[in-house]
């Protein structure tokens, strides 16, 4: 004879099969029930655990079409809003992706009405870019067959989210939501969420799970941040050529590791140059070098105006000595500029280089400003030589427009990012690429080399940054989320800091060593097009469309312990160009700042 | 931007107009919709990537065909112009908003000159900071204009400054020895060059006391020099043109010899040196400084017409000085001409013409005369020509932008529409202009045909 529990689990069971509509399985339970129980269903038990009540109670209410699923995020929305302020931070994880997953169950469900109502109800109670961004691009989602090919929609479905809460928090939530009965936001939490409890009631409340709304590959972040990066920069003897080798250029492939002598520090094979060369630093750099310093020891900026462009110029690079200034152009064409005869700039050729055939998005110069490299939107690398003032090597590989290229810093090696997601690593004597760096989940927008040549950057529009390891291809670090797409990187000259530029003008400090962000700046009104270090790590520079170059204090991020550093804290001192937008700044060898813009 | 959704009834009247299908159904257009939705934002969300990598804040056409190319469809052509195109709205369906689409006749665009090619990209070096200020030169922004980035809370307490004795630097007493020397010296390019960076170069503020009384005393002592005093009246005509630097303070400084430089008795060693010319181009200066700073300097105005007046009308003044005044009083505006002038103009040049017909007439009065008759011709043109184009300002303003020597020449423009003028040309003008009948018919009382095509002939 079975007790009350059991009755009432046969009439849950029972009721379960009948509203999922399996009659024929109901129909056998109902009979074998009434052979062996008397009572009647419709009688259940009053002195049974009430948390087991409740809880089944809330199953039983399972209703196959919840009607009113508008109006259950709208009570959850406004619970959640209303609780207390500790708690609302943890929860308030939970409203924009929960929003995101149930306007996805309802397209899944073909109840493309109730969605659009959902959405136009309630996005715009979000304000972040991010989130607005994303909401745009959900929104475009109407049909069932467009979800596989959203990307964004992909991201969610095929991710769990992951939300931090306090054991507390949690209980209060299913309390809420078995109270009023929410059912299809419980089991839509089940399924997409992935809630970590923690057992202090005080979850690290910080910016970082504000930001943390759009998207974000949370698990793979945590295991990239085991790896170990080997940040220090290189030493002399890895790129000098010692007397006794007669041997100019060495190994070119990147298998020979064994052959570093360095071998705590072991790298991809480098080009050696003799002490003197036009790719190194010379005596004379270091010996003339300003040194700067807080407010007292600022650098002197050059600064080159570019006018009658007419909305054309993409891109510019200016060579370490400033002798050299190439610019891209949306009609294809390279323009470049030599000063080195007493400071008078004169287009060389007299007229533009010809080799692409679409759009110019990046030119990187060689350190020793004899080649430089061009990215277009035909999807090909162009090598170029001032001296000949032609095109020598077109590296094919990428299928769309290539955003960005790269030098490394001893030249030899480049690489380039582009609309295809992937990154790409290349010699410039060979025209296949050597490595391929994909995991981004859109555009490879902008790479950067590290100083010690074996990580490099990227920064994407799907608003992460990813340092690749270039020993063996793999992706060692995921930073982010940043709040909008990244515009530009630079590595510190002691490869410990990275910084982050975005389209929304805010600037972001990363220790790549920890895989910590230290702080994080509103740092223009406009989007940060270029950043650079200066050559003895005192001052991060940022350019950007509002006319500002900002020099930024990199030593008080090093001596702080506080984890964010305000505006005011490490901002030391602002040049305003003449309605000019900034497209590159660079710090020269000896310390000069070249700043080249755009007059508007 | 989340807002802009398509409607069902886009697609049907799409079908209906364009592609000629009568009836589409309500399931399929909703998808139709619906997908065309979609593409729509995937090819925003594609331009601006484009957008961004070029560096621009703002979505032009081009990047939208960029991300059609990308997509594997054709480019919509005809949008990319260099001129922007503006959307109009519908007045009478609000929310409906056209591109202009003008009808160009093809014979007549063939017909048309090329328009003229754009400038090639140029590159220009210059110093933003100079170990970390920015030094006041034109290519960056000035000091009034700096957005300071760090707002400094604390308010700057108010101090009453004792009276300071001004200390010039040594770079800049090097600069003014140099300018200086360049102004006196030089001829040609450099002066040019240097006139130009005066009339532009914000750092030169501290200067400029200097520079005003250099002019003072140039004029005051080398008033018989015109070539030299040419020199002077283009360094005030720089300094006064320069929008960067405050000369207000220093107008009253600089007027008595701008005014000098027009009025003088001689301002030449002998008759036949061109201070006709400088007259002329001292004039433009005074038009430029009437113009510019009267509004904003009380009694400047009716000081300068009150001085001009009183020497046209004082008849023991020598005819240099009353061509001075005539050319002054043109430059300031039509309005001054017709109040100050025109009372006077008759009685001026019957008196002028008769003396001018006397055969025993020296060669240098003869001149002095003919400039006179010349000027007064020019004036009544200019008051004709005003009245005749209505509320278009195209008078002696014209020529302000010109620094040269021989370019000055105040009448150029004028001689030229003059000598394009017949009698009927006349008769044209007298027949459009009704209203002012009156003031032409005194005119041609005066002057007769001479007014019109044969004023070259004086010249």
């Amino acid at each position: 004879m079975p007790n009350d529990q059991d009755t009432f689990l046969f009439r849950f069971v029972l009721e379960y099969l009948q509203r999922k509509g399996y009659k024929g399985a109901a129909e056998a339970l109902r009979n074998a029930l009434v052979s062996e129980v008397s009572e009647d269903f419709h009688n259940p038990s009053l002195d049974m655990d009430d948390q087991v009540r409740n809880f089944l109670e809330f199953f039983l209410y399972v209703r196959e079409e919840e009607k009113g699923l508008l109006e259950d995020y709208g009570k959850i929305y406004r619970w959640i809003d209303g609780c207390l302020e500790v708690i609302r931070v943890e929860l308030g994880q939970l409203t924009y992706p929960l929003l995101v997953y149930l306007y996805l169950d309802l397209i899944r469900r073909e109840r493309y009405e109730e969605s659009l109502k959902l959405l136009d109800e309630w996005a715009p109670k979000f304000f972040e870019q991010s989130i607005r961004d994303e909401l745009f691009s959900l929104k475009g989602v109407r049909r069932k067959e467009q979800l596989s090919e959203n990307p964004v929609a992909q991201l969610y479905l095929k991710h769990r989210r992951e939300i931090f809460v306090s054991q507390y928090a949690f209980e209060l939530l299913c309390d809420f939501l078995v109270e009023h009965r929410l059912t299809c936001i419980f089991r839509c939490i089940m399924e997409h969420f992935h809630v970590r409890l923690e057992k202090d009631s005080q979850v690290i409340v910080s910016e970082d799970l504000k930001s943390s709304i759009g998207f974000f590959p949370q698990k793979e972040f945590e295991e990239l941040q085991k790896n170990e990066i080997h940040w220090k920069p290189l030493k002399e003897s890895d790129y000098v050529v010692q007397e006794q080798d007669s041997q100019l250029e060495s190994h070119t492939t990147l298998e020979g590791n064994a052959l570093d002598s360095n071998e705590e520090h072991p790298s991809i094979s480098l080009p050696k140059y003799p002490l003197g060369s036009a790719m190194l630093e010379t005596e004379d750099d270091k010996l003339r070098r300003v040194s700067l310093g807080g407010v007292e020891a600022l650098p002197s900026s050059l600064m080159y105006t570019f006018s009658n462009t007419y909305d054309e110029m993409n891109c510019v690079d200016i060579s370490v000595d400033g002798s050299v200034i190439v610019a891209g152009f949306d009609d294809s064409f390279i323009r470049f500029w030599d000063g080195k005869e007493c400071g008078q700039y004169r287009l060389v050729g007299g007229k533009p280089l010809i080799g692409h055939c679409g759009s110019i998005y990046s030119v990187s110069l060689s350190p020793c400003g004899r080649f430089f490299l061009s990215s277009s939107e035909d999807g090909t690398v162009r090598l170029w030589s001032t001296k000949l003032e032609r095109d020598l090597v077109v590296y094919r590989g990428h299928l769309f427009p290539v955003w960005s290229v790269e030098f490394s810093p001893l030249s030899h090696y480049f690489v380039s990012g582009g609309h295809d997601r992937l990154g790409r690593l290349w010699t410039t004597d060979r025209i296949f690429p050597l490595r391929l760096f994909g995991g981004h989940y859109s555009d490879v927008e902008v790479m950067r080399w590290h100083p010690n040549c074996c990580y490099v950057a990227s920064g994407s529009s799907d608003r992460t940054c990813r340092l690749w390891d270039l020993r063996n291809g793999n992706s060692v670090r995921l930073l982010g989320p940043h709040s909008a797409s990244v515009c530009s990187l630079v590595f510190s000259n002691d490869g410990k800091k990275l910084v982050i530029g975005l389209e929304n003008g805010q600037i972001e400090f990363w220790d790549i060593v920890q895989g910590r962000r230290m702080s994080r700046v509103e740092g223009h009104k406009g989007p940060v097009w270029c950043l650079d270090v200066s050559k003895d790590d005192m001052f991060f520079v940022s350019g950007s469309s509002d006319c500002f170059i900002h020099l930024w204090n990199a030593q008080s991020l090093d001596s702080s312990l506080q984890s964010t550093l305000s505006r005011d804290q490490i901002l030391v001192k602002s040049f305003q160009t003449k309605d000019s937008a900034v497209y590159c700044a660079r710090f020269s060898r000896k310390n000069l700042l070249l700043v080249a813009g755009v007059a508007l | 931007m989340m807002e802009a959704t398509l409607r069902k009834e886009t697609c049907q009247a799409v079908a209906q107009y364009i592609l000629g299908v009568e009836s589409v159904s309500e399931d399929v257009s909703i998808a139709i919709i619906e997908d065309t939705e979609y593409r729509l934002r995937q090819l925003l969300q594609e331009s601006v990537k484009f957008m961004r990598n070029s560096k621009r804040t703002k979505l032009l056409p081009k990047d939208i065909n960029s991300a059609l190319r990308l997509e594997n469809m054709e480019p919509i052509f005809g949008y990319s112009a260099p001129r922007r195109k503006q959307f109009r709205v519908v007045k009478s369906c609000p929310g409906l908003y056209v591109l202009d689409d003008d009808l160009v006749d093809l014979k007549r665009a063939l017909d048309e000159p090329l328009p003229k090619a754009p400038f090639e990209p140029a590159l220009e070096a210059h110093w933003l900071a100079v170990e970390g200020v920015q030094p006041a030169i034109w290519q960056n922004p000035l000091r009034d204009q700096l957005k300071d980035a760090k707002t400094t809370s604390e308010s700057v307490p108010v101090e009453a400054l004792k009276p300071l004795k001004h200390a010039l630097s040594k770079e800049f007493q090097l600069l003014y020895d140099h300018v200086i020397s360049i102004l006196r010296d030089e001829d040609g390019e450099k002066k040019k060059a240097c006139l130009r960076e005066l009339a532009r170069q914000p750092g030169i503020q501290q200067l400029v006391p200097y520079f005003t009384l250099y002019i003072h005393e140039e004029v005051r002592l080398y008033h018989n020099f015109t070539e030299r005093l040419f020199s002077v009246m283009q360094l005030t005509r720089a300094l006064i043109t320069n929008p960067n630097i405050h000369i207000e303070p220093y107008l009253h400084q600089v007027m008595p010899s701008v005014l000098t430089c027009i009025l003088g008795k001689k301002l030449c060693s002998s008759w036949m040196d061109p201070h006709w010319h400088l007259r002329d181009y001292s004039s433009s200066v005074l038009g430029f400084i009437y113009k510019h700073f009267g509004p904003n300097y009380a009694t400047l105005q009716t000081r300068v017409t009150k001085t001009l007046i009183s020497a046209l009308l004082d008849e023991k003044r020598p005819l240099s000085t009353r061509y001075g005044a005539i050319v002054g009083l043109v430059s300031l505006g039509v309005c001054e001409v017709q109040i100050c002038l025109m009372p006077h103009l008759p009685y001026l040049s019957q008196q002028t013409e008769a003396e001018l017909h006397r055969s025993d007439l020296e060669d240098e009065r003869k001149l002095s005369l003919a400039k006179i008759y010349g000027a007064l011709i020019l004036a009544a043109h200019v008051c004709l020509k005003q009245n005749e184009m209505k509320g278009i300002d195209s008078e002696v303003s014209r020529n302000e932008d010109s620094d040269d020597y021989q370019e000055t020449n105040i009448y150029t423009i004028h001689i030229e529409t003059c000598r394009s003028f017949d009698t009927e040309e006349k008769n044209r003008i007298l027949s459009f202009v009704p209203k002012f009948d009156s003031l032409v018919e005194v005119l041609y009382e005066q002057f007769g045909d001479s007014m019109f095509p044969t004023v070259s002939n004086y010249f």
